[in-house]
């Protein structure tokens, strides 16, 4: 965890505001960011930080969007599987779990 | 005081810091979902998972194993928790002795890769803000002078890119004793090698001067100021990341 995300939280809880801290717990097979890597998510779907963008990260934002209306922490596991690869029954890619954390 | 406060704090205070937080629970504890700890190094751990019994389970287990990564570990206490053990990672810091030509693209690229720098130079022309508009802190100030007064401790990388030769030994000689995982001195193979014989004459160690990169960079064919300084600063990078600096294409074939 470093400072600059650590910063932006203090800001959000400064603010009385709350956002999503999601983390990478656990990485499988080949993937763009480690275990540690952070980014926040916003009430209003801006992020801070990145776990890799694309499509997995998308979809990182709108599990994080889901714990803010639950107002529930819990981990959740992306596929990086590329979709024409899997049709083809290949697979090019791993997958992260990641834990969203409700701040 | 708010735990992201505290480890905010303790960032700036470059505290070497643990973090778990739960991340999974029975079904029936969710209530303690991303409650956290955090042990820095001589202070007792502050806050509390789950309960004081657990709490103290957890810290023996961590403390049965050695450090290498951001990872997971499992614990079972009326069912079967997952936490996440993690670091506080502060900024590294960069020291650039000389703010000349190489030194702007040097400090400015450090920066962007997430680096801390502090740049030295005698020279008002060249050591101010304005040159150096992301530079952590410029000193303006005889070489000898400044790095008397700096805290050697915090530095992770030294850069020596002073304008002339007699300046980068004597920095040299001033930073040699430095905890630093990356030291580098620019200047010719030439020029180097006479420095190194110097040295070794001096007494100076095999080991340390094996340490050194000088000449300091990565072979790119770089010309321009700019283009040394992105040698410079790969080559800091492939230190502090273990990075072979070898094209991907050509490794694990």
């Amino acid at each position: 965890m470093d400072e600059i995300i650590l910063k932006t939280i203090c800001d959000i809880k400064g603010e009385k505001s709350k956002a999503v801290l999601v983390t990478i717990v656990d990485t499988h097979g080949s993937t763009p960011r480690k275990a540690g890597t952070k980014m926040l998510v916003y009430p209003d779907g801006r992020i801070v930080g990145t776990i890799g963008g694309g499509c997995t990260e998308s979809e990182a934002r709108l599990q994080a969007l889901r714990a803010l209306d639950e107002n529930i922490s819990f981990t959740y596991v992306l596929s990086l599987l590329d979709d024409n690869a899997a049709d083809e029954g290949m697979v090019c890619g791993g997958t992260m779990e990641i834990f969203l954390q409700v701040i | 005081m708010d735990i992201f406060l505290r480890l905010l704090q303790k960032a700036n205070r470059y505290q070497p810091t643990d973090i778990i937080t739960i991340i999974n629970t029975p079904k029936e504890q969710a209530i303690n979902l991303g409650e956290m700890l955090t042990i820095s190094n001589g202070n007792e751990p502050e806050g509390i998972l789950v309960d004081q019994t657990f709490t103290t389970a957890l810290i023996q287990k961590i403390e049965t194993i050695s450090w290498q990564k951001a990872t997971i570990i499992e614990l079972e206490y009326n069912g079967h928790y997952r936490l996440f053990w993690d670091r506080l990672s502060t900024r590294p810091s960069a020291l650039v002795l000389g703010a000349g030509h190489i030194s702007q693209p040097v400090v400015e690229m450090l920066y962007l890769i997430g680096y801390a720098v502090t740049v030295v130079d005698d020279r008002p022309d060249f050591a101010n803000n304005i040159s150096f508009p992301n530079a952590e802190s410029v000193i303006c100030e005889n070489f000898g002078i400044a790095l008397k007064e700096i805290n050697n401790k915090r530095y992770s990388a030294i850069i020596i890119v002073t304008r002339g030769h007699r300046y980068d030994l004597e920095c040299l000689r001033a930073v040699m004793h430095y905890p630093v995982s990356y030291l580098g001195m620019i200047g010719s193979r030439r020029r180097v090698n006479g420095i190194i014989k110097k040295l070794t004459e001096e007494g100076v160690s095999k080991e340390f001067l094996s340490h050194l990169r000088a000449p300091i960079g990565l072979d790119l064919g770089a010309q321009t100021p700019a283009e040394i300084a992105l040698s410079i600063v790969a080559e800091v990078l492939a230190t502090t990341r273990k990075g072979t600096c070898l094209p991907l294409r050509d490794i694990g074939r």
